[in-house]
């Protein structure tokens, strides 16, 4: 445990209902939802929007830019992925068969989703075990479509782990979330079995208001090298 | 704020149908879910999408409150009729609102802070989560799933009182060989008299028993839950009709929640204690507009 009272946490969601998720889901952007969520049930609503929103984890920099040093979802005893759920837009009445889903003027109106069983979503967070747990504990659904009943939360487990980074596994040398790259692209990808886009690495990460500020090229999610090698700074200061 | 969990058990009181995507030929069938079970049996589960019930607890909301404001549907403007009835219009332009107008509007209509709604520039969460209405069959109840165990549980249902084959196809409809006289393209079929298409629809069947889980984010005084309440009263005085071909017979149940929901009179009397304020902002196209709430607040 540091001086902040950070600790490597594993958290896991036991679910009562099917999820749907096309994406991992960030447990940042999570609980700044849910802190949200609570602020306006007691009247300190804060916009999401806000870049520094003081959430009870640790921050980690890379070439001047921090970030939480959390994982993304990780699906737990995934027995499937199983048919898939389809949500229709409203445009007209045009039925079904005659959308041509491919392309065209309907292309994008009709979205198609996966439908997973499974019993368990985890998540490692390094952050102070006290703070987090009401935050958690207001979280009854989780996934996409959660009012058509996806992703019941039935319970959660919140326990501390032996881990020095929660973002990135030691053993396998995986990454678990995106992190913001420093230097030059082409220059990082020699000799790394990595994947770079262009994304965000904090909450919001739906807000593409801003694109030059920060849409910044990140090393996503699954890619495999030393995070030790790209750190500048541990637990930069709130 | 609470957090309500209810359980609810519908019995199909005449047999039940929501049509697929999927055909067989000219077989439309009933939507279920593939679910694996620990044995690595496939099980189909038949349900009832929850869109549309939550369908019908907004629509049947939406007609119980204009019933205590003494107002029809035809003298709505567009703009609220499509906010009440439909859940709100598209967003032009997604904009993050101001706490007051969110917490104007979940204030003075329970019915939107409960199921949600989109405004012209802003979308507003709702606090209920209920889970599709699946099928009770015997094999679902033998699986040991969470929300289908607790249903039984407290229904006192066992799984052997409950059926393994839940559906059954039903004779829908025919094409009327009259047509015929006028299909002049179509020579082939001339000559063959009459030509009959019959069309089935699968169906659950009558006295089948399907469950649900409610959550509901709630206030103290219980406001949101008396709002399901007067909604679900309103649906169950309509006929109680979920899913498809309800001219053609289908779709009738009949509901009880465990444990019992308050009675509906928390929210009623809140209606009819500031009807007159609450008729004037329904009435109102600009109260959905931002800073146009001032006169009402």
């Amino acid at each position: 445990m540091d001086e902040q009272g950070n600790q490597p946490l594993q958290i896991d969601f036991t679910l009562s209902t099917d999820l749907v998720i096309n994406q991992p889901i960030h447990l940042d952007a999570l609980l700044v939802y849910f802190l949200n969520e609570a602020g306006e049930d007691h009247g300190t609503y804060k916009d999401s929007i806000i870049e520094n929103w003081p959430l009870p984890l640790r921050k980690l920099q890379i070439g001047g830019k921090w970030f939480w040093d959390c994982s993304d979802s990780i699906v737990i005893e995934h027995k499937r992925a199983l048919d898939t759920i389809k949500r229709k837009f409203t445009i007209d009445d045009l039925p079904m068969k005659s959308v041509n889903v491919a392309g065209l003027k309907y292309g994008s109106k009709i979205t198609t989703f996966e439908r997973i069983q499974t019993e368990c979503i985890r998540f490692f967070a390094y952050g102070n075990l006290c703070a987090l747990k009401p935050i958690i504990g207001r979280i009854r659904s989780i996934g996409m479509l959660r009012a058509h009943g996806f992703g019941v939360v039935k319970g959660f487990e919140i326990k501390p782990i032996d881990m020095d980074f929660c973002c990135w596994d030691r053993q396998q040398q995986i990454l678990l979330r995106n992190i913001p790259l420093s230097g030059d692209p082409f220059e990082f990808l020699l000799d790394r079995n990595v994947t770079i886009k262009q994304g965000r690495y904090r909450p919001p990460y739906y807000d593409r208001s801003k694109r030059d500020e920060n849409i910044v090229p990140i090393i996503c999610q699954g890619s495999k090298f030393n995070l030790e090698d790209v750190l500048d700074v541990l637990n930069v200061s709130q | 704020m609470i957090y309500s969990t209810f359980y609810g058990l519908f019995r199909a009181e005449t047999p039940l149908n929501h049509g697929a995507d999927e055909k067989m030929e000219t077989t439309s069938l009933c939507r279920y879910n593939t679910v694996l079970l620990e044995d690595g049996k496939e099980v189909k589960v038949y349900n009832i999408s929850v869109a549309a019930y939550r369908h019908n607890i907004r629509e049947f909301g939406c007609h119980r409150l204009l019933n205590l404001l003494g107002l029809f549907v035809e003298d709505l403007p567009e703009i609220s009729n499509v906010i009440f009835l439909s859940g709100g219009p598209r967003l032009e332009k997604g904009e993050v609102a101001p706490l007051e107008f969110i917490r104007f509007i979940r204030q003075w209509f329970p019915l939107l802070d409960l199921m949600g709604c989109t405004t012209p520039f802003t979308m507003i969460s709702g606090k209920f989560t209920p889970t599709a209405i699946n099928v009770l069959a015997r094999e679902v109840a033998e699986a040991n799933f969470f929300i289908e165990g607790n249903i039984l549980d407290l229904f006192g249902i066992t799984p052997e009182s409950l059926p393994s084959v839940v559906t059954e196809f039903q004779f829908n409809s025919k094409r009327d060989t009259r047509t015929e006289i006028f299909d002049i393209a179509n020579t082939k079929n001339t000559d063959c008299g009459t030509v009959a298409n019959i069309f089935d629809t699968q169906v659950v069947r009558k006295g089948a028993r399907l469950g649900h889980q409610v959550m509901i984010r709630d206030y103290d005084n219980k406001m949101l839950e008396s709002c399901l309440s007067s909604a679900l009263r309103e649906w169950q005085r309509s006929g109680c009709h979920v899913g498809g071909k309800i001219n053609q017979g289908c779709g009738q149940v009949s509901l009880q929640y465990a444990p019992s929901l308050v009675s509906p009179e928390i929210y009623e009397n809140f209606v009819i204690d500031n009807a007159s304020k609450i008729k004037n902002m329904v009435l109102d196209k600009k109260i959905w507009m931002n800073k146009e709430i001032s006169p009402y607040r």
